[in-house]
Protein backbone atom coordinates (compact mmCIF):
# COMPACT_ATOMS: atom_id res chain seq x y z
CA UNK A 1 0.00 0.00 0.00
CA UNK A 2 1.60 3.27 -1.18
CA UNK A 3 2.16 6.43 1.88
CA UNK A 4 -0.85 8.49 -0.03
CA UNK A 5 -3.21 5.78 0.64
CA UNK A 6 -2.39 5.27 4.27
CA UNK A 7 -2.71 9.28 4.49
CA UNK A 8 -6.11 9.05 2.68
CA UNK A 9 -7.49 6.14 4.08
CA UNK A 10 -6.58 7.27 7.78
CA UNK A 11 -8.03 10.32 6.94
CA UNK A 12 -11.52 8.59 6.32
CA UNK A 13 -11.32 6.76 9.22
CA UNK A 14 -11.32 10.35 11.38
CA UNK A 15 -14.17 11.19 8.90
CA UNK A 16 -16.58 8.37 10.12
CA UNK A 17 -15.43 8.65 13.59
CA UNK A 18 -16.09 11.67 13.84
CA UNK A 19 -19.24 12.16 12.20
CA UNK A 20 -20.29 9.09 14.39
CA UNK A 21 -19.72 10.95 17.72
CA UNK A 22 -21.14 14.29 16.09
CA UNK A 23 -24.23 11.82 15.50
CA UNK A 24 -24.12 10.51 18.87
CA UNK A 25 -23.60 13.41 21.09
CA UNK A 26 -26.01 16.60 21.89
CA UNK A 27 -23.72 18.27 23.79
CA UNK A 28 -22.48 21.21 21.83
CA UNK A 29 -18.91 21.20 22.75
CA UNK A 30 -18.73 17.68 21.57
CA UNK A 31 -20.19 18.25 19.08
CA UNK A 32 -17.77 21.37 17.58
CA UNK A 33 -15.11 18.90 18.09
CA UNK A 34 -16.27 16.23 16.27
CA UNK A 35 -16.73 18.37 13.51
CA UNK A 36 -13.35 20.04 13.93
CA UNK A 37 -12.07 16.39 13.10
CA UNK A 38 -14.39 15.80 10.82
CA UNK A 39 -12.50 18.56 9.04
CA UNK A 40 -9.07 17.74 9.89
CA UNK A 41 -9.91 14.29 8.06
CA UNK A 42 -11.43 16.33 5.18
CA UNK A 43 -7.75 17.78 4.86
CA UNK A 44 -5.60 15.13 5.66
CA UNK A 45 -7.65 13.33 2.45
CA UNK A 46 -6.69 16.00 0.20
CA UNK A 47 -3.40 16.47 1.06
CA UNK A 48 -2.33 12.85 1.45
CA UNK A 49 -4.40 12.31 -1.69
CA UNK A 50 -2.98 14.45 -3.60
CA UNK A 51 1.12 13.77 -3.65
CA UNK A 52 2.83 14.50 -7.20
CA UNK A 53 6.17 12.14 -7.72
CA UNK A 54 6.33 11.79 -3.84
CA UNK A 55 6.50 15.81 -3.61
CA UNK A 56 3.62 17.49 -1.82
CA UNK A 57 1.21 19.28 -4.32
CA UNK A 58 1.07 22.80 -3.87
CA UNK A 59 -2.94 23.13 -5.05
CA UNK A 60 -4.08 20.96 -2.55
CA UNK A 61 -2.38 22.15 0.05
CA UNK A 62 -2.99 25.87 -0.57
CA UNK A 63 -6.79 24.81 -0.55
CA UNK A 64 -6.29 22.57 2.69
CA UNK A 65 -4.39 26.01 4.09
CA UNK A 66 -7.74 28.24 3.46
CA UNK A 67 -9.85 25.64 4.62
CA UNK A 68 -7.61 25.69 8.16
CA UNK A 69 -8.25 29.28 8.20
CA UNK A 70 -11.62 28.85 7.88
CA UNK A 71 -11.68 26.51 9.99
CA UNK A 72 -10.22 28.36 12.65
CA UNK A 73 -12.41 30.96 12.23
CA UNK A 74 -15.60 29.35 12.34
CA UNK A 75 -14.78 27.27 15.14
CA UNK A 76 -13.91 30.61 17.30
CA UNK A 77 -16.97 32.02 15.84
CA UNK A 78 -18.92 28.68 17.08
CA UNK A 79 -17.47 28.99 20.82
CA UNK A 80 -19.03 32.56 20.84
CA UNK A 81 -22.30 31.78 19.90
CA UNK A 82 -22.55 28.51 22.39
CA UNK A 83 -21.05 30.42 25.37
CA UNK A 84 -23.64 33.39 24.86
CA UNK A 85 -26.46 30.88 24.26
CA UNK A 86 -25.22 28.78 27.91
CA UNK A 87 -25.62 32.74 29.16
CA UNK A 88 -28.84 33.24 27.84
CA UNK A 89 -30.85 29.57 28.57
CA UNK A 90 -28.01 27.97 31.29
CA UNK A 91 -27.85 24.79 28.50
CA UNK A 92 -25.13 22.73 27.03
CA UNK A 93 -27.36 21.62 23.57
CA UNK A 94 -29.86 22.97 21.59
CA UNK A 95 -33.04 21.72 22.20
CA UNK A 96 -34.79 18.24 20.69
CA UNK A 97 -38.01 17.48 19.52
CA UNK A 98 -37.98 14.86 22.48
CA UNK A 99 -37.52 17.41 25.01
CA UNK A 100 -40.17 18.78 26.71
CA UNK B 1 -27.75 8.86 25.33
CA UNK B 2 -30.23 6.79 24.72
CA UNK B 3 -28.99 2.83 22.89
CA UNK B 4 -31.25 3.92 19.50
CA UNK B 5 -28.99 7.04 18.91
CA UNK B 6 -25.60 5.47 19.53
CA UNK B 7 -26.67 2.54 16.96
CA UNK B 8 -27.82 4.68 14.18
CA UNK B 9 -24.70 7.03 14.89
CA UNK B 10 -22.72 3.89 14.74
CA UNK B 11 -24.73 2.22 11.57
CA UNK B 12 -23.97 6.19 10.25
CA UNK B 13 -20.57 6.04 10.49
CA UNK B 14 -19.44 2.94 9.43
CA UNK B 15 -22.16 3.48 5.78
CA UNK B 16 -19.74 6.88 5.77
CA UNK B 17 -16.35 5.12 6.33
CA UNK B 18 -17.41 2.30 3.48
CA UNK B 19 -18.44 5.00 0.93
CA UNK B 20 -15.91 7.20 1.68
CA UNK B 21 -12.89 4.02 1.58
CA UNK B 22 -14.37 3.32 -1.70
CA UNK B 23 -14.49 6.15 -3.33
CA UNK B 24 -11.01 6.68 -2.37
CA UNK B 25 -9.81 3.40 -3.30
CA UNK B 26 -11.28 3.38 -6.77
CA UNK B 27 -10.15 7.13 -7.51
CA UNK B 28 -9.46 7.72 -11.13
CA UNK B 29 -5.87 8.75 -12.44
CA UNK B 30 -6.23 12.81 -13.23
CA UNK B 31 -5.97 13.07 -16.72
CA UNK B 32 -4.00 16.69 -16.40
CA UNK B 33 -0.76 17.58 -15.00
CA UNK B 34 -1.66 20.55 -12.35
CA UNK B 35 1.81 20.06 -10.39
CA UNK B 36 3.38 20.66 -14.13
CA UNK B 37 1.45 23.37 -15.24
CA UNK B 38 1.63 24.81 -11.88
CA UNK B 39 5.40 24.72 -12.28
CA UNK B 40 5.61 26.50 -15.96
CA UNK B 41 3.76 29.46 -14.03
CA UNK B 42 5.87 30.31 -11.14
CA UNK B 43 8.37 32.09 -13.37
CA UNK B 44 5.44 34.46 -14.00
CA UNK B 45 3.48 34.80 -10.82
CA UNK B 46 5.90 37.37 -9.33
CA UNK B 47 6.78 35.01 -6.36
CA UNK B 48 9.56 31.98 -5.90
CA UNK B 49 6.96 29.42 -3.54
CA UNK B 50 4.32 27.68 -5.35
CA UNK B 51 1.86 28.18 -2.62
CA UNK B 52 1.81 31.34 -2.07
CA UNK B 53 1.94 31.84 -6.05
CA UNK B 54 -1.09 29.54 -5.67
CA UNK B 55 -2.83 31.67 -2.74
CA UNK B 56 -1.83 34.71 -4.19
CA UNK B 57 -1.75 34.35 -7.76
CA UNK B 58 -3.38 31.64 -9.67
CA UNK B 59 -5.99 31.24 -7.02
CA UNK B 60 -6.18 34.13 -5.41
CA UNK B 61 -10.05 34.71 -5.29
CA UNK B 62 -10.20 31.70 -3.34
CA UNK B 63 -7.87 34.22 -0.56
CA UNK B 64 -10.35 37.28 -1.23
CA UNK B 65 -13.39 35.43 -0.30
CA UNK B 66 -11.36 33.17 2.80
CA UNK B 67 -10.52 36.97 4.04
CA UNK B 68 -13.84 37.76 3.81
CA UNK B 69 -14.99 34.84 5.73
CA UNK B 70 -12.65 35.73 8.45
CA UNK B 71 -14.14 39.43 8.28
CA UNK B 72 -17.84 38.27 8.19
CA UNK B 73 -16.92 35.65 11.56
CA UNK B 74 -15.28 38.70 13.23
CA UNK B 75 -18.29 41.03 12.97
CA UNK B 76 -20.47 38.63 14.04
CA UNK B 77 -18.42 38.39 17.12
CA UNK B 78 -18.14 41.63 18.05
CA UNK B 79 -21.86 42.20 17.46
CA UNK B 80 -22.76 39.39 19.60
CA UNK B 81 -20.78 41.50 22.69
CA UNK B 82 -22.52 42.26 25.65
CA UNK B 83 -24.30 45.34 25.27
CA UNK B 84 -24.27 46.60 29.06
CA UNK B 85 -23.07 49.86 28.83
CA UNK B 86 -20.55 49.31 31.57
CA UNK B 87 -19.35 46.05 29.88
CA UNK B 88 -15.92 47.79 29.43
CA UNK B 89 -15.14 48.51 33.00
CA UNK B 90 -16.38 45.39 34.29
CA UNK B 91 -14.45 43.60 31.72
CA UNK B 92 -11.01 45.50 32.39
CA UNK B 93 -11.92 44.17 36.45
CA UNK B 94 -12.20 40.60 35.24
CA UNK B 95 -9.08 40.84 33.23
CA UNK B 96 -7.30 42.32 36.20
CA UNK B 97 -8.93 40.01 38.87
CA UNK B 98 -7.35 36.38 36.49
CA UNK B 99 -4.05 38.10 35.75
CA UNK B 100 -1.40 36.36 37.07
CA UNK B 101 1.29 39.17 38.27
CA UNK B 102 4.82 37.70 39.00
CA UNK B 103 8.17 39.46 37.48
CA UNK B 104 8.89 36.18 35.40
CA UNK B 105 5.30 36.49 33.50
CA UNK B 106 5.93 40.30 33.07
CA UNK B 107 9.38 40.15 31.66
CA UNK B 108 8.44 37.07 29.44
CA UNK B 109 6.01 38.88 27.63
CA UNK B 110 7.77 42.33 27.64
CA UNK B 111 10.69 39.84 26.07
CA UNK B 112 8.46 37.67 23.64
CA UNK B 113 6.78 40.91 21.75
CA UNK B 114 9.85 42.43 19.75
CA UNK B 115 10.65 38.63 19.13
CA UNK B 116 7.16 37.53 18.71
CA UNK B 117 7.27 41.17 15.67
CA UNK B 118 10.50 39.68 14.69
CA UNK B 119 9.16 36.29 13.62
CA UNK B 120 6.03 37.73 12.09
CA UNK B 121 7.91 39.75 9.75
CA UNK B 122 10.21 37.26 8.82
CA UNK B 123 7.87 34.42 8.34
CA UNK B 124 5.90 36.97 6.23
CA UNK B 125 9.17 37.69 3.81
CA UNK B 126 9.70 34.06 3.73
CA UNK B 127 6.74 33.66 1.87
CA UNK B 128 8.00 34.74 -1.37
CA UNK B 129 10.25 31.85 -1.41
CA UNK B 130 9.77 29.08 1.03
CA UNK B 131 7.01 27.95 3.70
CA UNK B 132 5.50 30.70 5.12
CA UNK B 133 3.31 33.75 4.67
CA UNK B 134 0.87 36.18 5.67
CA UNK B 135 -2.10 33.63 7.36
CA UNK B 136 1.08 31.89 9.02
CA UNK B 137 2.93 35.45 10.79
CA UNK B 138 -0.89 36.83 11.25
CA UNK B 139 -1.16 33.72 13.68
CA UNK B 140 1.92 34.62 15.31
CA UNK B 141 0.45 38.22 15.91
CA UNK B 142 -2.69 36.94 17.04
CA UNK B 143 -0.90 34.53 19.84
CA UNK B 144 1.11 37.28 21.06
CA UNK B 145 -2.26 39.60 21.50
CA UNK B 146 -3.60 36.91 22.69
CA UNK B 147 -0.71 35.90 25.19
CA UNK B 148 -0.93 39.63 26.38
CA UNK B 149 -4.37 39.18 27.17
CA UNK B 150 -3.86 35.84 29.12
CA UNK B 151 -1.01 37.40 31.40
CA UNK B 152 -3.36 40.58 32.15
CA UNK B 153 -1.91 43.16 30.03
CA UNK B 154 -4.40 46.22 29.01
CA UNK B 155 -5.21 45.74 25.05
CA UNK B 156 -9.26 46.40 26.13
CA UNK B 157 -8.21 49.77 25.05
CA UNK B 158 -7.09 48.95 21.86
CA UNK B 159 -10.14 46.52 21.34
CA UNK B 160 -12.48 49.68 21.95
CA UNK B 161 -10.49 52.02 19.30
CA UNK B 162 -11.35 52.91 15.82
CA UNK B 163 -7.92 51.53 15.17
CA UNK B 164 -9.81 47.78 15.48
CA UNK B 165 -11.82 48.50 13.22
CA UNK B 166 -9.31 50.10 10.57
CA UNK B 167 -7.11 46.77 10.88
CA UNK B 168 -10.10 44.55 10.52
CA UNK B 169 -10.96 46.36 7.57
CA UNK B 170 -7.71 46.70 5.38
CA UNK B 171 -6.92 43.48 5.07
CA UNK B 172 -10.14 43.20 3.11
CA UNK B 173 -10.48 46.11 0.68
CA UNK B 174 -7.12 46.53 0.12
CA UNK B 175 -7.29 43.01 -1.41
CA UNK B 176 -10.11 43.90 -2.98
CA UNK B 177 -8.90 47.53 -4.20
CA UNK B 178 -5.76 45.41 -5.62
CA UNK B 179 -7.99 43.15 -7.12
CA UNK B 180 -10.32 45.42 -8.70
CA UNK B 181 -7.49 47.86 -10.17
CA UNK B 182 -6.99 45.59 -13.08
CA UNK B 183 -10.10 46.17 -14.34
CA UNK B 184 -9.48 50.03 -14.88
CA UNK B 185 -7.18 49.16 -17.46
CA UNK B 186 -8.99 46.73 -19.32
CA UNK B 187 -7.58 43.75 -18.15
CA UNK B 188 -9.35 41.17 -15.69
CA UNK B 189 -10.15 40.27 -11.96
CA UNK B 190 -6.97 39.95 -10.15
CA UNK B 191 -4.91 40.04 -13.31
CA UNK B 192 -2.00 41.65 -12.56
CA UNK B 193 0.45 42.67 -14.87
CA UNK B 194 3.64 40.12 -14.34
CA UNK B 195 6.19 42.93 -14.23
CA UNK B 196 4.50 44.30 -10.96
CA UNK B 197 2.42 41.08 -10.07
CA UNK B 198 5.49 40.83 -7.22
CA UNK B 199 5.80 43.83 -5.49
CA UNK B 200 1.64 43.58 -5.42
CA UNK B 201 1.73 40.31 -3.60
CA UNK B 202 4.11 41.82 -1.12
CA UNK B 203 2.18 44.60 -0.09
CA UNK B 204 -1.05 42.62 -0.08
CA UNK B 205 0.52 40.08 2.04
CA UNK B 206 1.77 42.87 4.20
CA UNK B 207 -1.95 44.02 4.99
CA UNK B 208 -3.16 40.79 5.06
CA UNK B 209 -0.97 39.75 8.19
CA UNK B 210 -2.12 42.88 10.24
CA UNK B 211 -5.51 42.25 9.43
CA UNK B 212 -5.78 38.28 10.05
CA UNK B 213 -4.06 39.23 13.07
CA UNK B 214 -6.24 41.42 14.48
CA UNK B 215 -9.06 39.46 13.32
CA UNK B 216 -7.89 36.31 15.19
CA UNK B 217 -7.38 38.58 18.19
CA UNK B 218 -10.98 39.72 18.09
CA UNK B 219 -12.11 36.27 17.93
CA UNK B 220 -10.70 35.09 21.06
CA UNK B 221 -11.40 38.39 22.68
CA UNK B 222 -14.70 39.12 22.11
CA UNK B 223 -15.56 36.13 23.95
CA UNK B 224 -17.26 36.13 27.43
CA UNK B 225 -14.73 36.26 30.40
CA UNK B 226 -15.17 33.41 32.94
CA UNK B 227 -17.71 34.18 35.11
CA UNK B 228 -19.23 36.71 32.72
CA UNK B 229 -22.06 34.51 32.28
CA UNK B 230 -25.50 35.36 33.44
CA UNK B 231 -28.31 33.22 33.60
Amino acid sequence: MSAELVYALVGVILVAAAFGAFMAHTHLLRRLLAFNIMGTGCFLILVGLAQHKRAPDPVPQALVLTGIVVAVASTALALILFRRWFAATGRTALPEEDDE
Amino acid sequence: MNRARVLASVALSVGVAVMLGGAVLSRTVPSFDLAGDLAEGIPRSGVAHPITAVLLQFRSYDTLLEIAVLLVAVVVALALRDPRPAAEAVHDEASANTAISTPVLASLTSLLLPLMIMTAVYLLWAGAFQPGGAFQAGAVLAALGVLWRVAGRRIASFAASRWQHVGLLAGFTGFLAAATAPLLFGRPLLAWPSSYAGAIIVAIEAVLTVSVGISLLGLFASAPEPGDERV
